[in-house]
């Protein structure tokens, strides 16, 4: 199999069937009274603890600091953006029919600016990729709204 | 700004934005030396202060055993998904723009899931649920082909 074969997969198949599950979860967290920012402190403490175990157990850590400094911008961008969909659902009481396909729109954040800023585009075919982003979350949305 | 306006801003598009800018970091800090592990580590953490504070600025529901059962097996979906996908990029450098939209076909995933685990087959239309599956599936050959 070829590594973007292998890429694909461990980077994309895998992901969208176990986020899946977080996303099952999740609703059975909140069904049974966890509120967000309970449920991000939990799933933060796993993270980190299952993180920590297999980055320390694998001896010699070193500490990249531009990669770290990257990485705590990211990570920080996910748990506001989730704080951001619970304050517009508790505060606002705005449905999250409404919210969901808006929010679904992110993928094509992240392809737009990984083809144009990070210069992925002499990686892929750029028509396709976007073509093919728009058609996921086109379906998504239909889906979500069954 | 009514009310509705600023809820769609901060449940839909802000995450819109920065859903996608999570990858993107992501992508960065992976290409500055950090790994799967120091990635759901560092971003465990960084969830997890996003947590507090927001359960320190609103109401965040009570913690039970099974609220926070769920929250934990939830949690351990994203810190695997998530170090699937660092894993793409720091081995195989596959492209985050053809990553992104395969990984975000999991709503479909979820939808199978809640109809199979939860019974929520009884309240949806069906055929939404198949025109979108669809979709989704095509668009995700035409990107991970690309």
């Amino acid at each position: 199999m070829s590594n973007n074969e292998m890429g694909i997969i461990i980077g994309g198949v895998a992901p969208a069937i176990i986020l899946g599950l977080f996303m099952v979860f999740q609703k059975l967290a909140t069904r049974n009274g966890a509120g967000p920012g309970q449920f991000l402190i939990i799933l933060g403490g796993i993270s980190a603890v299952i993180g920590g175990i297999l980055f320390f157990a694998k001896g010699e850590p070193n500490f990249p600091v531009t990669g770290i400094l990257w990485s705590i911008l990211s990570s920080a961008c996910w748990g506001i953006s989730m704080a951001g969909v619970a304050y517009a659902l508790f505060k606002f009481h705005i449905p999250i029919g409404k919210l969901n396909p808006i929010f679904n729109t992110n993928t094509l954040t992240s392809v737009l600016i990984g083809i144009i800023f990070l210069g992925e585009w002499s990686q892929v075919e750029v028509y396709r990729v976007i073509a093919g982003a728009i058609i996921i979350i086109t379906g998504a949305i239909i889906v979500s709204k069954a | 700004m009514k009310d509705n306006t600023k809820g769609l801003i901060i449940g839909g598009f802000m995450p819109a934005l920065m859903l996608g800018l999570f990858s993107i970091f992501q992508k960065l800090g992976a290409q500055q030396g950090v790994g799967p592990e120091l990635f759901i580590f560092i971003g465990g953490i960084t969830i997890a202060i996003v947590g507090a504070v927001l359960a320190k600025s609103m109401n965040s529901g009570k913690f039970s055993t099974r609220s926070t059962i769920w929250a934990l097996l939830s949690g351990t979906c994203w810190a695997i998904a998530t170090a699937c996908v660092s894993y793409a990029v720091f081995n195989y450098n596959t492209p985050m723009s053809k990553l992104s939209p395969v990984f975000n076909t999991n709503t479909l995933t979820t939808i199978i899931l809640g109809m199979i685990l939860l019974g929520e087959w009884r309240e949806m239309k069906i055929a939404r649920v198949l025109v979108g599956a669809i979709l989704i599936i095509a668009g995700a050959i035409l990107v991970s082909g690309s």
